[in-house]
């Protein structure tokens, strides 16, 4: 393997472990916050895509479709939080995880019910299309490099909200001593709905990066919410920096992983290998620090 | 005030199972085997459950390494229930120790998922198995024999099934009278007081997942017997939280809530998909309704109903 | 006299007696779950069949009983166990899904019933394991990919790249072109289902420069696929050949542009200029507003087949043996163009090449651009013991 294709590779992984920071951050919140595990975060993803699909088509507006798909989709989080996921908190992890299970089901329906079950499209804009050269004869989709920018500001804005504004000192604190912010009369609940419509918001333009780049269809939140969890919990549940490098991690480990071992020992065992690489990790992780990469403060 | 009616209730619905192959035509048996065959798994996870106090994602390991070692001594010539499926238990068991040993380290959310990685992982590597069908899966030539009871006769195996289930229900009452079983449960509810008191927390919850394993274990060698078709599907996170649906619908933590689940469960799944492509839907909004709405599965209660107060004991 | 009216009677008797009795017809395939949009395209393509020949087939009153096996081959076997012993079906088509085809055809072939399979030809079929009972109605699983390598021979393809879904389907269509290719493999690679994004694997395959890349893509992976290749810049630089489910009418609208150029192998094109296919295609855009894909196009001919053999039979297949024989000689005009049985029941039949261009209206469609093989048969019949 060249410099070159090595460097555009690990650009690669570095780029998918950023997308998936963007979904394990917001899950990631609300269990270091709420102790609530939400498997429904995925559907927020596919919702999000859908939702842009469908303006795009009906206004022929990015801006437009961008902006409608994460306000919705921030709402529609916050009434579910409102809804079905507040009585949920005193409940055990059985109770949450099956019942947001449920949700996904419902989810993934509704869009059968009302986009059908063909994958729809939608196409990368104009300004961002082609290829530029990342390195001497190494060309790379403009898209993917707008992407990965994206997703960095995202996560910057995530980080000054939580470290410069008094919501986001609310919110660490919410996770770190929630009796002593309560004492102190901040309204946990209130930040709790809060933390859902941010997170949902950050899965949105997780799901809106990639729908041009793959099919919008019914389930497509399901994949992409287990290698959330996984990179949740190789960070460590409710740390924040944890996810961000387990993530840049996961992202880089299954990218190498997908390359190096069908070559390393022949096609069929190698991609079978591959398939299960990222989990391997974080079975690994957890027996050798049982509680993943960084404690949180809890 | 009234008598406790859960004995009779149970009296009745054992009754009615024994009855069904008699009055009902092959398909409702193949139907009701795969029900108990559910239940017995779903029994088996909630095992672990209600009485270790873990959430495991992962026994579906032992479901699909049951039924795929049962098919695979079975091809190996090897067709005698009564040496088979004492090997594969055993086979089981020991997977269960091993995947046990490395997953207790963890606890909470963390088990939740390293036994899911552990699914996910057998998941990959039965479907990368081109001799096996890939995830296509392959056809078992035929069922175990026993001497005396003509297993090729779905009314017999059905009748085998119910009693086997009625086994392990029965081993599970025993086993939670037991000093083993109460030790078991105080790691649930008190393991620092289990330590205090000179016993070992992580053996008593390693003993618990491997008894709940070999019980899923044993529905795998029956799947395998019904069906006589396997696929990768047979493990893997999706049958896992459908194993889980069953545990809650009926409720968690008593002998007949899971089997109960099991068979709502399949009956739901099979009657909504005659009355809509969108089945999908009307089983997630009862899962929703179901964990909103009740404190507890159907069984539960309506065994408090019946006269308990207490599920649980 | 007086017999030649009892004779008559007789006669009236029964063909009202079997007009009064419609032929139970079990039709097995997925409208729910991840392959829903499969059943659903199968199901449009067998209503206008239904439709076409008047709600009968072959003439015969027809009764459906329509199953939705959710993809689930946990679930075939009751499926066959109920067919068979419940809704008492004479005959059973569909089975579009290899897997669900594979572990419920053993139930219900054991009670003597007669199989149709409208799409998927599994290589268990086609060899040792074929079965009299079992047709297989459009092709032998590898068939398109076979014609794909011979067509890349004859295109002096030399240095040639392979991609493909990590599944039973994927390994059967690479071997499949690796039978015929004549050529040098210089990559192989396998994904997983779950794998929607290739950026790895394009920038491993950029600096092998093949002389064209055969892949083996469907649904959700196949929309991805094209997607990213052509945004990574790889369409101007290395051919890609693939099968038909690439740029089906399904995935085709989301491919966009994308599309344009991809060459591939099919055993039915919608411009195949024969009779039979312009009534097929014509119905199906009226009623639907689009070209129908291969799912529907299956499904439509096997119901023709059916119509053909019973109409031969005079509505009677209660002769097993003879119905069998009467499907066997497959009497219909079908869609593709010339077709016949081999003796293991797969077809012998064209394999088309196809590409994507731009049409009159700037929509991409998938056109006809000749023929890859010619009156194929599958590569496993010698292995069959029937003649």
């Amino acid at each position: 393997m060249t410099i070159a294709l090595l460097v555009e590779q690990l650009i690669n992984g570095l780029q998918q472990g950023l997308m998936l920071f963007l979904m394990a951050a917001g899950v990631t919140l609300v269990f270091g916050i709420m102790r609530l595990i939400n498997l429904a975060h995925g559907s927020m993803f596919m919702l999000a895509a859908y939702v842009a699909v469908a303006v795009f088509a009906a206004t022929d507006s990015y801006l437009l479709a961008f902006i409608v798909a994460l306000a919705g989709i921030s709402v529609l989080a916050m009434l579910l939080e409102l809804a079905i996921f507040r009585p949920l908190y005193a409940r055990g992890h059985l109770d949450q995880l099956l019942a947001s299970f449920g949700l996904v089901l419902v989810f993934n329906e509704i869009a059968v019910m009302v986009w059908g079950r063909e994958p729809l499209y939608l196409s990368i804009p104009p300004l961002l299309s082609g290829q530029v050269e990342i390195l001497p004869g190494v060309p790379y989709p403009v898209y993917r490099l707008a992407v990965s920018a994206l997703a960095i500001a995202a996560g910057l804005g995530l980080w000054l909200i939580l470290s410069r504004t008094r919501l986001g000192m609310q919110m660490r604190g919410g996770a770190e001593r929630r009796e002593v912010m309560e004492a102190m009369g901040v309204n946990i609940r209130a930040i709790a709905t809060m933390v859902f419509g941010i997170g949902a918001c950050l899965a949105g333009v997780a799901g809106l990066m990639t729908a041009p780049i793959m099919p919008v269809q019914s389930g497509m939140g399901d994949p992409i919410l287990i290698l959330t969890l996984v990179v949740m919990i190789i960070g460590g549940v409710g740390s924040l920096r944890g996810a961000l490098i387990a993530a840049l991690i996961v992202g880089v480990v299954d990218t190498f992983g997908r390359i190096l071992l069908p070559q390393l020992i022949g096609l069929n065992a190698g991609s079978a290998l591959s398939n299960m690489v990222i989990y391997v990790l974080m079975a690994v992780v957890l027996v050798i620090r049982p509680t993943g990469l960084v404690r949180s403060a809890t | 005030m009234t008598r406790d009616l859960r004995w009779p209730a149970f009296v009745l619905l054992a009754a009615t199972a024994f009855a069904l192959p008699f009055i009902g035509d092959s398909y409702i048996v193949q139907l009701a085997t795969r029900m108990l065959i559910f239940g017995m798994a779903a029994l088996g996870i909630d095992f672990f459950l209600a009485y270790v106090g873990q959430l495991s994602l992962g026994h579906t390991i032992f479901l699909a390494s049951g039924a795929y070692l049962t098919a695979l001594l079975t091809m190996a010539g090897l067709e005698s229930a009564l040496l088979v499926w004492p090997i594969v238990l055993l086979g089981v068991a020991l997977l269960a120790l091993a995947a046990g040993m490395l997953a207790l380290r963890t606890g909470g959310l963390y088990f939740i998922m390293i036994t899911l990685a552990f699914t996910q992982m057998l998941f990959f590597f039965l479907q990368s198995q081109r001799g096996l069908g890939g995830d296509e899966g392959f056809s078992v030539p035929q069922r175990n024999t026993l001497p005396l009871l003509d297993l090729s006769d779905p009314r017999n195996l059905y009748l085998l099934v119910l009693v086997l289930l009625l086994g392990v229900i029965g081993l599970i009452a025993w086993i939670r009278a037991t000093p083993f079983g109460a030790a078991i449960e105080a790691c649930r509810d008190n393991a620092q007081r289990l330590s205090a008191m000179g016993l070992d927390p992580y053996g008593y919850r390693l003993s618990g997942f491997v008894f709940s394993a070999v019980i899923v274990g044993l529905a795998g060698i029956l799947y395998t017997n019904n069906t006589l078709y396997l696929t990768p599907a047979l493990s893997g996170w999706y049958l896992s939280g459908e194993l889980l649906m069953m545990v809650i619908l009926g409720g968690s933590g008593s002998l007949l809530g899971p089997v109960l689940g099991a068979a709502l469960f399949v009956l739901l799944q099979e009657q909504l998909s005659h009355i809509t492509p969108h089945w999908m839907a009307g089983l997630g909004a009862l899962l929703v309704a179901r964990v909103m709405l009740m404190k507890d599965g159907f069984w539960n209660v309506l065994a408090r109903r019946l006269g308990g107060d207490d599920s649980h004991s | 006299m007086k017999l030649l009216v009892a004779i008559g009677l007789a006669l009236a008797l029964t063909v009202s007696a079997q007009a009064a009795d419609p032929l139970k017809l079990g039709f097995v395939t997925t409208l729910s779950g991840a392959t829903g949009a499969v059943g659903n395209e199968a199901q449009r393509g067998f209503d206008i069949a239904l439709q076409q020949l008047g709600g009968q087939i072959g003439g015969r009153d027809i009764s459906v009983v329509l199953v939705d096996d959710k993809g689930s081959a946990a679930e075939a076997v009751e499926i066959a166990t109920r067919l068979v012993e419940r809704d008492k079906v004479d005959l059973v088509m569909g089975l579009a899904n290899s897997a669900v085809l594979m572990a419920g055809s053993k139930r219900l072939l054991a009670s003597g019933k007669i199989v149709v399979g409208a799409y998927a030809g599994p290589s268990p079929f086609a060899g040792a394991g074929c079965h009299p009972n079992a047709f297989f109605t459009n092709f032998q699983n590898d068939q398109w990919a076979e014609g794909m390598g011979a067509y890349l021979n004859a295109k002096g393809v030399k240095r040639l790249a392979l991609m493909a879904l990590d599944y039973q389907a994927g390994w059967d269509h690479l071997a499949g072109i690796k039978r015929t290719f004549k050529g040098e493999i210089v990559s192989e690679v396998l994904t997983p289902f779950t794998q929607l994004d290739f950026a790895a694997e394009f920038a491993q395959l950029r600096p092998k420069k093949p002389d064209a890349l055969f892949v083996f893509y469907v649904g959700g992976p196949a929309v991805s696929f094209v997607k990213q290749f052509t945004q990574a810049g790889l369409n101007t630089q290395i051919p890609l050949y693939s099968l038909d489910a690439l740029t089906d009418p399904l995935t085709l609208p989301a491919l966009g542009a994308s599309g344009l150029g991809i060459v591939s192998t099919a055993t039915w094109n919608p411009e195949l200029d024969n009779p039979a296919n312009k009534r097929f295609v014509a119905a199906f855009k009226a009623k639907y507003g689009r070209v129908p894909a291969s799912y529907a196009q299956a499904h439509y001919d096997a119901v023709m087949l059916l119509d053909g053999a019973i109409r031969q039979r005079g509505g009677d297949i209660s002769d097993t043996d003879a119905f069998r024989q009467a499907l066997r000689e497959a009497r219909f005009d079908s869609v593709r163009g010339p077709f016949a049985f081999n003796n293991n029941h797969m077809p012998i039949q064209n394999v088309y090449v196809q590409q994507v261009v731009a049409g009159a209206d700037g929509k991409p469609y998938v056109k006809l651009i000749g023929i890859a093989a010619e009156k194929a048969s599958d590569s496993y019949h010698q292995d069959c013991p029937l003649k």
